[in-house]
C-alpha cells in the first residue's frame, strides 16, 4: 500500500473548482477582481476578523503587515496606518465588515 | 463601432487547450517551481537570445530583486524617469534606494543628454524604461554607466522582443525585469514576471532569491522574499510563448497603418521617432496630440477605448513628496502628460476598426 503525504490530484477533482475557474472568462479580469474580492470576505468571515486582504504568499503576508506598521527600517514610503484610516475602511465595496480589493485596482 | 482597448475575451474565447494542460499539472501536483516554470525559463531565454531567465512573481518583483541582489540598497540613487509605470519606482523605493529623475525624450525613454548631470557619488544604478514597448536608447546609457561604474538594470516590462540592431532588449544591463500581466504581449491569467541575466552567478543567486534563500529542502543560505512565478502561470506562458512573435507583428503592422495614416496630419499629431534600426513592439501605442482632452472625449464618445499611460508624472505624485521635487523640472515629461493619448494596438483589432479609429480623429481636426 502507498502512504501519499499529499494527494493535490484527488483535492482537486472537485468539478465546482473547475466550474469556478471556467467562470473567470466571462470577464477575463485576471488581477484581483469579483472573485479575489469574493475570497477576501468570506476568509474574513471563517477567521473572524472584520478585513481580509489577498497576497502572492504568505511570507508577503508577514512581510507586508510588518512594513505596513512601520516595523521595517527606513520604511518611509507607506504611512503610518491606524486602523481607522486604512482605505478599504472607507473604498469597500461590499460594506463596513468585508473585506475588499479595492486597495490595489490595477492600472491598465 | 466600438473599438475596445481590452482583448482578453476574445484571446481567451476557447481556454480548453489552457485548462487541459492546466488539468496535466494538477494531475501531477506539481504547484511550485517544477517542471513547467523550467521549459518555459529556457524557451523565454532562448526567445530573447540569452543564456537565463528567472520566473518571478511579478514584473515589479523582476525589477526588485535585480536591484538587491547587484547590492543596490539604502544610501543609493536609482536614475530613471518620471513618465513611467508606478513599479519601476516602486521597486527601486522598495529596495530603500532613492528614485532620481532624468526627464524624457521623444520616443518617451530616458533623455541620455541629461543622466550625467543627475550623477552623484550615492548614484549606483541606472534604470531606463522601455516604455510602450520602444528600446531606451542603450548603446548611450552603456557607455555612460561604464565611464561611472554604474550597474544597469533595464525595465523591459512593456517590450519583448523589442531590439536595437537585433539586439533584444534585456541583453545590455546587468540583468532585466519583464512583465507577464494580462496586458501584456505576453500575458497569463494573473500577475508574474521573468529577469534574464547573462551571468550563471546572478541566475544561481537569483532562484534562491525568489524562494525564501533555500538551497534545499532543509537548508537556508540568506533571508529572502517568496516571490515565485506560479507554475499554474507557467503553464499558460508556455502555451502563449507560440504565439508571442505573431502577436508582436500583428501589433507593429497596427501601429504602422496608424503612422502611415497620420504622417500629413504633423500640424496635429506627433508621431515618435521610428528609427530605423530600432524594433518597436508597440505594448502601446502613444502620440502627442493637439487639444487632448477633447480628442479624448470625442473618441470614447464614438466608442473607441482610448487611454493616457500615464497622466500624472511620478514625480507629482503624492508618493514622491519626500523626493523633494516639484512642477517644472521635467518639462518633457510633464508636458507629455498633457498631450499623449493612447490608441487601441492590440492583435485581435481588424482593419476595419484601425480605420474607424483613424477616420475619426481625421474628422475631428478636419
Amino acid at each position: 500500500m502507498q502512504v501519499k503525504y499529499l494527494d493535490l490530484h484527488r483535492q482537486f477533482q472537485d468539478p465546482e473548482i473547475h466550474r469556478a475557474i471556467a467562470r473567470i472568462f466571462t470577464h477575463c479580469q485576471f488581477v484581483l477582481g469579483p472573485e479575489v474580492a469574493g475570497f477576501e470576505a468570506q476568509f474574513a468571515q471563517v477567521c473572524g476578523t472584520r478585513w481580509a486582504v489577498g497576497v502572492n504568499s504568505a511570507t508577503d503576508a508577514l512581510f507586508l503587515a510588518l512594513k505596513a506598521l512601520g516595523v521595517a527600517r527606513g520604511m518611509k514610503s507607506l504611512p503610518s496606518l491606524t486602523p481607522s484610516s486604512l482605505p478599504w475602511a472607507r473604498l469597500s465595496p461590499l460594506g463596513p465588515g468585508r473585506g475588499s480589493s479595492m486597495w490595489a485596482r490595477t492600472t491598465i | 463601432m466600438k473599438v475596445r482597448y481590452s482583448y482578453l475575451e476574445q484571446q481567451f474565447d476557447d481556454v480548453n487547450p489552457y485548462l487541459d494542460d492546466i488539468r496535466a499539472l494538477v494531475k501531477t501536483g506539481d504547484f511550485t517551481l517544477g517542471k513547467a516554470l523550467t521549459e518555459f525559463e529556457e524557451r523565454f531565454a532562448d526567445l530573447l537570445g540569452l543564456p537565463y531567465a528567472i520566473g518571478v512573481g511579478t514584473g515589479t518583483d523582476a525589477l526588485m530583486l535585480s536591484l538587491k541582489i547587484l547590492g543596490v540598497g539604502p544610501g543609493d540613487d536609482v536614475i530613471t524617469t518620471p513618465n513611467t509605470f508606478v513599479a519601476t519606482v516602486g521597486a527601486i523605493a522598495m529596495t530603500g534606494a532613492r528614485p532620481v529623475f532624468v526627464d524624457n525624450n521623444e520616443e518617451y525613454t530616458i533623455d541620455v543628454t541629461k543622466i550625467e548631470a543627475a550623477i552623484t557619488p550615492r548614484t549606483k544604478a541606472i534604470m531606463p524604461v522601455h516604455l510602450t514597448g520602444c528600446p531606451a536608447q542603450m548603446p548611450a546609457i552603456m557607455e555612460i554607466a561604464t565611464r561611472h561604474r554604474l550597474i544597469v538594470v533595464e525595465d523591459a516590462a512593456q517590450a519583448i522582443l523589442a531590439s536595437i540592431d537585433g539586439q533584444s532588449v534585456g541583453s545590455w544591463g546587468e540583468t532585466a525585469g519583464f512583465s507577464l500581466h494580462p496586458l501584456k504581449n505576453l500575458n497569463i491569467w494573473g500577475d508574474g514576471g521573468v529577469i534574464v541575466t547573462r551571468s550563471q552567478e546572478l541566475r544561481d543567486k537569483l532562484r534562491l532569491f525568489r524562494n525564501h534563500g533555500m538551497t534545499t529542502r532543509d537548508e537556508i543560505a540568506f533571508w529572502s522574499h517568496n516571490c515565485r512565478l506560479d507554475t499554474l502561470q507557467a503553464v499558460v506562458a508556455n502555451r502563449l510563448l507560440d504565439q508571442v512573435h505573431v502577436i508582436t507583428d500583428q501589433r507593429i503592422t497596427n501601429a504602422s497603418r496608424y503612422d502611415e495614416a497620420f504622417a500629413d496630419l504633423s500640424e496635429f499629431i506627433r508621431i515618435p521617432p521610428r528609427r530605423p534600426n530600432i524594433k518597436q513592439v508597440y505594448h502601446t501605442y502613444v502620440l502627442r496630440v493637439v487639444e487632448r482632452d477633447r480628442l479624448f472625449q470625442y473618441l470614447r464618445g464614438n466608442g473607441i477605448q482610448v487611454k493616457i499611460h500615464y497622466p500624472i508624472p511620478l514625480h507629482l505624485q503624492k508618493a514622491a513628496k519626500d523626493l523633494g521635487y516639484r512642477q517644472g523640472q521635467f518639462p518633457v515629461c510633464e508636458s507629455d502628460c498633457q498631450t499623449i493619448i493612447t490608441l487601441p494596438v492590440h492583435q485581435h483589432l481588424e482593419e476595419q476598426h484601425i480605420d474607424y479609429v483613424i477616420d475619426n480623429i481625421r474628422e475631428f481636426y478636419r
